[in-house]
């Protein structure tokens, strides 16, 4: 069985008994993707743009993913960039957000993520 | 050793688990060991009626005694000069072979900060074998008073077997502490490790004498097929012995590149120390964590840890269920 990208399943659902769920504690999650750049310590990430599905995204050298939303449309130099900086000059200057998806991996891609609450760790994105 | 047992297939969650996942805690052994103990005193005794050492067999008894008392003193000295804490494979791969490599740049990273999720979640292990050396190695909660590890956490094969105590440290950082420490005596293997000593087997738990701070929380675990493991960016966070002396966790990330039927193969980098670390993908919506490996070894080409297969899942489970009982 393949786990599928079902959004109307929980992972509970779709792995039946062979899935046994977790807890995190009583001191909050870590769930809150989302952080504004203005908000971010600076870091900087090296790897490639790409376009996928109308957003943009960051593949970073380790494979980890960014969804970046521009302020503006983003110009094509800043698309051939092979660096980006979060909170801090260079392309991360225009960026408006840096998302790490919490999606499934896309087993037709076969890309996945790196652990989002790192990325929150190292200040890149909430 | 040669054996003709097989994994049994499950018909349900509940099965009692048989062949080579067959459950083994070190309560068991000490049990057995005390009754073979006994049984060998009774045929002792049984034998010194029935015949009177001659005087030339005595002297002989008490040279060898001498000569034993010889080498155990020698061993106490070594034992007692060996105080650096060590990376637990050693004590059962030998050090030549546990490479747990970094590929090409090391890429992994610190964990700022490790009260988050799901680095709470992890601990780190002092392992002290019976002839008192201390090793360093990782686990993780599957509930409040259960860690899963690999099996060389819980059974040295080359240092004395089960261990004396494992004194677990969540979320160490450094020398902070933000969640008690706690000792544990009980540990569960499988029958695959400990009577084989198979590294397709390589996994087991450490039950604690009462339950961890409720504000740590437990990992998510499961059972994939080979699709769903293949690919994927697989997450690894642990103690490595080479950085910080084993006190700060260290996360990286990178794709499983081949999943065997009980193993993952992957280049995220490693190090000694990180044995028994939990191997999650992230999924879902909310980007769950679900655990789908214990990280147990290194080779000269990947990485490798113990595959959740069905069984392996099934006696998680039990161990989970049944943390409270010692048994």
């Amino acid at each position: 069985m393949a786990i599928q990208n079902d959004n109307n399943k929980s992972l509970a659902e779709t792995l039946g008994s062979l899935y046994e769920p977790g807890t995190d504690g009583t001191q909050g999650s870590a769930t809150t993707v989302k952080k504004s750049v203005a908000d971010a310590k600076t870091r900087t990430f090296t790897g490639r743009f790409r376009s996928e599905g109308g957003k943009i995204l960051f593949i970073t050298d380790g494979n980890g993913e960014f969804e970046v939303d521009f302020k503006n449309p983003p110009k094509k130099d800043e698309l051939t960039s092979t660096s980006v900086t979060i909170g801090g000059v260079q392309v991360g200057a225009r960026i408006q957000q840096a998302v790490v998806r919490a999606a499934p991996p896309s087993r037709t891609t076969k890309r996945g993520l790196i652990d989002s609450s790192m990325m929150q760790t190292t200040g890149a994105a909430k | 050793m040669a054996s003709k047992r097989t994994e049994n297939t499950l018909s349900s969650p509940r099965e009692v688990i048989k062949g080579f996942h067959r459950e083994i805690s070190n309560v068991d052994d000490e049990k057995e060991s005390i009754e073979r103990h006994a049984q060998i005193a009774v045929k002792k005794q049984a034998a010194e009626k029935k015949s009177v050492p001659t005087v030339v067999e005595m002297a002989s008894d008490a040279a060898v005694k001498r000569k034993r008392d010889l080498r155990v003193s020698a061993t106490s000295t070594a034992s007692e000069m060996r105080t650096e804490e060590k990376n637990v494979a050693s004590a059962s791969y030998g050090s030549d072979k546990m490479l747990e490599v970094v590929f090409g740049d090391d890429d992994r990273e610190p964990v700022k900060d490790v009260t988050g999720v799901p680095w709470r979640k992890i601990a780190a292990l002092r392992i002290t074998s019976k002839a008192g050396r201390v090793y360093i190695g990782t686990g993780w909660f599957i509930s409040n008073q259960v860690l899963a590890t690999a099996g060389h956490c819980v059974y040295l094969h080359d240092d004395g077997g089960w261990p004396a105590s494992i004194q677990v440290l969540p979320a160490l950082d450094g020398e902070r502490q933000t969640f008690a420490p706690s000792v544990s005596k009980t540990f569960k293997s499988n029958e695959g490790w400990v009577k084989d000593r198979n590294s397709d087997f390589d996994y087991g738990v450490i039950i604690l004498d009462a339950p961890a701070d409720p504000r740590i929380g437990t990992f998510s675990f499961a059972a994939f097929d080979d699709d769903s493991l293949a690919s994927n960016i697989a997450n690894i966070c642990g103690y490595p012995a080479d950085l910080d002396r084993g006190t700060k966790q260290y996360h990286h990330a990178r794709n499983i590149t081949r999943a065997s039927s009980r193993r993952l193969y992957y280049e995220i980098d490693t190090y000694g120390g990180q044995s028994g670390s939990p191997i999650w993908l992230t999924l879902g919506e909310n980007g769950e964590r679900v655990v789908v490996g214990i990280h147990t070894t290194g080779g000269t080409t990947s990485n490798f840890g113990t595959r959740i297969t069905k069984e392996l899942f099934q006696n998680l489970k039990n161990w989970k269920d049944n943390g409270n009982s010692k048994r």
